[in-house]
Parts: structure tokens; sequence; C-alpha cells
């Protein structure tokens, strides 16, 4: 099981946990980012704050799409958002200590004044590998292992 | 234990470090608990301001993220060094 916690912010509390990153090619060492869990979210997304300054991703990255493999266009609330994709391995830790890794694909959003205070999000292609436990009277928040991985 | 699912075919090799994993979690929770103590206080002090603290204290702050880096940059400071966050209100709460 992965542990998280509810920050409580001035409005509502916001699940958070904390999830180790590495990009190949262009992280430096390790970087655990607090995510949002995001369950309308299809996708994981970092944000300029934490991709400047927890992920190490140089800032002239941010704005220059030819330094990314790919992109991709997502609608949200606030309207449409090009991000530019990386590979990305996850790196998990369950409360007894063990370790659980995931190759994937992170979503990284240019450096702009609307995106850069914005949380980083723990998107349904993370979390579909977890049964996801979401409760503020009990303050869970928690990732439980499917019995299928 | 370590279990491993690739998720991504498309993913190519990847070389993983293993190293640094300890020192990135143990700054983590530093972290989480810097911010678990102080945000409120910030929040009201900086509302809907990027706050920056380094050895777990304010050194600069700022309405804008880039203008805010600038500035650690014009005083020397490595941003690997530093914790960023943007301290919401609930006059401008998120919505995701």
């Amino acid at each position: 099981m992965i542990v998280g916690w509810f920050q409580e912010d001035a409005l509502h509390p916001i699940p958070r946990i904390n999830v180790a990153l590495w990009l190949p090619k262009i992280s430096e060492s390790w970087a655990v980012v607090p995510f949002v869990l995001d369950t309308g979210a299809a996708v994981t997304c970092l944000h300029p704050n934490d991709a400047l300054l927890r992920a190490g991703i140089a800032p002239i990255m941010l704005g220059d799409p030819l330094r990314w493999p790919a992109m991709a266009t997502y609608q949200g609330i606030g309207g449409n958002v090009r991000y530019f994709k990386s590979p990305v391995q996850y790196r998990l830790e369950h409360n007894d200590a063990s370790m659980q890794l995931l190759d994937g694909t992170i979503h990284v959003a240019p450096w702009s004044r609307e995106t850069s205070p914005l949380p980083s999000v723990l998107g349904w292609d993370v979390l579909r590998h977890f049964r996801v436990v979401l409760d503020w009277s009990l303050g869970l928040v928690e990732l439980h292992p499917l019995p299928t991985e | 234990m370590m279990s491993a699912i690739h998720d991504d075919a498309s993913a190519p090799d990847m070389v993983i470090p293993d190293t640094g994993w300890d020192e990135a979690w143990r700054r983590a929770h530093e972290e989480r608990a810097f911010w678990d103590a102080h945000r409120a206080e910030y929040t009201r002090s900086y509302p809907e301001q990027f706050v920056a603290i380094v050895d777990n204290k304010l050194v600069a702050h700022d309405l804008d993220l880039r203008t805010l880096l600038e500035r650690l940059g014009s005083l020397g400071i490595d941003l690997g060094d530093v914790w960023v966050e943007y301290m919401v209100t609930s006059e401008r709460p998120f919505l995701l």
C-alpha cells in the first residue's frame, strides 16, 4: 500500500502522494514530486514549478517544442493546453518499504503564467494500476495494489 | 522487494540509476513537514504568490514564477536547493 495525505488548503483538502520520477536523457537525479491524485485526469502531468525545481528540467526546455520527442493537446477546465511528452519511470514506495516501478509517459506543461501555479497531477495512466482510497473523514489517501499486479 | 510494470510499450530501454533515491526521499519528507507547518502562515502573508525557501528560511516571493527564479539566480541560489510553492487562497482555488 502506498500512503499519501490530505493537504489542507484554504478551501478544500487536496489528496497528495509522493512519487519519484526519472526522465531519461533529462534527469540528473531522482526527483520526488508531491502529485495531486486527480481521478478526472486521463494522464499524468508535470507542471512548471515541479518540472523546474523538483525534476530539474532546464527552463529553456519548457519553452521549446523541438527539444521534446512528441507533444499532445489535452482539454481541461481552463481550456486546451499542449504538453510535451517524455518517457518516464515512476518509483512508488509502499508502506512496507518495497518499491514499485512503473514505466510510462509523462506530460510536461510548457512554461506559462497560467500553468505555473498548478500542481502536478497523477492521472489514470498511473491510478489504474491501483485501488484508490480517498476518505476525508478518516484522513486516508491510499493506493492499494491490484490482485493481478 | 521491487516490482516493475512496463506500462508503455513505446518507452525506450531506460538505464535508471539506483543512486540518489534515499536523498531525494529524505528531502521530500523534510519539505512536506516544512509546508505542513508553515503553509497557513505564508498563505496569509503572501496570498497567490510563489514563496521560495532555503534552509527553512524565506528567501524570496513573487506573483510570477519566472521573476522569482530570476531573483533566485541573482542571489546565487542553486535551484536544486530551494523549495518553492504557490500559496493558494480561497479567493482563487484550483479547479482541475
